[in-house]
């Protein structure tokens, strides 16, 4: 079986890295991007299965990245990392169709279902349509 | 850049740097790579988790590591951010699913540029230490519920011995009581000829008086006569009553009759008094014991109690009080009475055992002397009652302290007196002494501390009350 690849959108690198290594572990294959250009940059060269995106970010913060994702990548599943049990942007990047939430002081096994449970409805949904 | 990763790769996997020492490490030597893949294992590696090292050379490391081993990866990121060495716990996942409880101890690999490369982690098995310390607190565990039980045990056992001991104690008061009032109930015979005697002579005196108030009636009828002649002015007839008046004072012996009646009332009132003090003194004696300590005069103690035993004494033995001024000591008046009742009673007996034995020319029992002394020694009163009876035999001096033992016939003794008094006499931070001579006589002496101790009840075992024969 081919390993699932993520791609990790954060601009802190310490965190980002803690968590690909962790993915890796669990034998995803994982990019890692620094910001929201550098992450449309990378999808416009590889398309990965899942994204993680830091809401919080300078710049292109995550509810702008995860806009133009909508338009250029349509239903790609999107699962919205913030450091706060609760974001009032949450409401809007669930408008823009996120498929989860990951909280970083949360565990990564927590991730790792959010993973799961993203492919296995996109999965069904596609079974639907 | 990619092509000097590999290449670093490359000499991790070479086994030329591996040393023999690794290989025959007892611990667990493993090396992670940036991307979490593992890198090498050695054989101790490869035997705990039943892989042979082809299998998982290339593999992430989650593939050995439990999900649940979060802190495994913290300590991974802190390694690979501050280049510090870490320790953790985690488990490792063998071939067969078994889950091994490890430690991990971790430090890293530095590349070309002081990169941080790779993790190399030591990876100890921690099961039979874990094993050893559930052993120690399952050991503890037993170790603290025998204490517990045993501290029960304990505490049932001392509630037992309390039980015990308050019975002992309650027991012993009643001992005590019994005691006083068998003393008591020996005296009883003299106390009720004491009681008699009075009676006797108040009745005998209320006899007299009946007969004088009827002498006197007939005096004063006899007036009533002579008054009413006068009062007629029958001088003749006035004369009469008054010449028979004269005459029956005469024959009555009136003047003398006047004069007894006063020594009747005197003496009868005397006689009531002696009851009523008898009385009195037999129900302080016979009092249960009281409670709070007193000021206690000793003398008083020997006169009252010397009342009670008058009457048992006198009979058998002159009773010479020699009392001399002593200070008050604190105590318990009606036990030290009790002392001194049983040591007199005590002497009174040892009369009748002479008597037995030893009889004057004429046939008649001789008197012996009982000498009740009290002084001042230093600190402490004394109180001596000597007797001229027939002793204490050597054989027994040794035992006259113990409960139960007398030498007196059935229903005269009940064997406790004396160790009831030397039990008191202890209560009081006193001492009692014995000394006797067969056939010529015994004196005890009970020294009492004028500044007594709150009542010390503990009385010490090693303490013997001092005995000494002749």
């Amino acid at each position: 079986m081919d390993a699932i690849e993520v791609l990790l959108v954060d601009d802190e690198p310490d965190y980002a890295e803690t968590m690909a290594f962790w993915l890796k572990a669990k034998g995803y294959r994982v990019t890692t991007a620094a910001d929201g250009h550098e992450a449309l940059a990378k999808l416009s060269e590889r398309l990965p299965r899942i994204v993680f995106l830091d809401i919080m970010m300078p710049g292109m913060d995550g509810i702008e990245t995860l806009r133009r994702i909508r338009r250029s990548h349509g239903a790609l599943p999107v699962i919205m990392v913030t450091a706060y049990a609760s974001d009032e942007r949450m409401g809007e990047a669930e408008q823009l169709g996120a498929v989860g939430f990951f909280q970083k002081a949360a565990d990564f096994s927590v991730a790792a279902r959010l993973i799961d449970r993203a492919l296995h409805d996109l999965k069904q949904r596609k079974a639907a349509s | 850049m990619n092509s000097e990763r590999d290449l670093y790769r490359g000499l991790l996997r070479d086994e030329a740097l591996m040393a023999n020492l690794i290989q025959s490490l007892i611990d667990v030597l493993v090396v992670v790579d940036r991307d979490a893949v593992v890198q090498f294992i050695n054989r101790a590696g490869e035997d705990l988790l039943g892989h042979p090292s082809s299998e998982l050379v290339g593999q992430p490391v989650g593939a050995i590591v439990t999900d649940e081993n979060l802190q495994f990866f913290r300590a991974i990121r802190e390694l690979m951010t501050t280049g510090e060495s870490r320790h953790c716990d985690l488990e490792l996942v063998t071939r067969s699913g078994e889950k091994i409880p490890a430690t991990f101890n971790g430090s890293v690999l530095r590349g070309p540029g002081n990169r941080i490369e790779a993790v190399v982690g030591v990876i100890r098995d921690v099961r039979e230490i874990r094993r050893l310390v559930r052993e120690l607190e399952d050991a503890k565990v037993g170790l603290e519920n025998t204490v517990q039980k045993r501290t029960r045990e304990l505490a049932a056992a001392k509630t037992r011995a309390e039980q015990a001991y308050e019975e002992l104690k309650t027991a012993q008061a009643q001992l005590i009581h019994a005691e006083k009032m068998s003393s008591l109930g020996q005296l009883a015979a003299g106390v009720a000829h004491e009681i008699n005697t009075p009676i006797g002579f108040v009745g005998a005196n209320l006899r007299t008086l009946r007969e004088y108030v009827w002498d006197l009636l007939q005096l004063a009828a006899g007036y009533e006569g002579l008054l009413g002649a006068v009062e007629r002015s029958d001088f003749e007839a006035a004369r009469g009553e008054a010449e028979r008046g004269r005459a029956l004072a005469q024959r009555l012996n009136a003047r003398a009759l006047l004069e007894d009646l006063a020594h009747v009332a005197t003496e009868s009132e005397g006689g009531l008094n002696r009851v009523r003090r008898i009385v009195q003194d037999l129900k302080a004696f016979s009092r249960s014991e009281e409670q709070e300590q007193t000021s206690v005069d000793i003398n008083e103690g020997v006169e009252s109690t010397l009342a009670i035993a008058r009457n048992e004494l006198k009979y058998k033995a002159e009773v010479i009080k020699e009392l001399g001024p002593v200070p008050a000591i604190l105590g318990y008046p009606q036990q030290l009475n009790q002392v001194i009742l049983n040591l007199l009673v005590n002497a009174a007996h040892a009369f009748d055992e002479r008597t037995k034995t030893s009889v004057e020319g004429d046939g008649s029992p001789s008197k012996g002397t009982i000498w009740i002394r009290t002084f001042l020694r230093g600190e402490a009163v004394v109180l001596e009652v000597e007797d001229t009876g027939c002793g204490i035999a050597p054989e027994h001096m040794a035992k006259i302290f113990d409960p139960f033992f007398t030498t007196k016939p059935v229903g005269k003794g009940t064997g406790l007196g004396l160790s009831i008094s030397y039990g008191i006499v202890r209560k009081h931070s006193g001492t009692i002494e014995v000394e006797s001579h067969v056939g010529q006589g015994t004196r005890f002496r009970v020294v009492l501390p004028v500044q007594a101790p709150a009542a010390d009840e503990t009385e010490k075992p090693g303490e013997e009350p001092e005995r000494r024969a002749a």
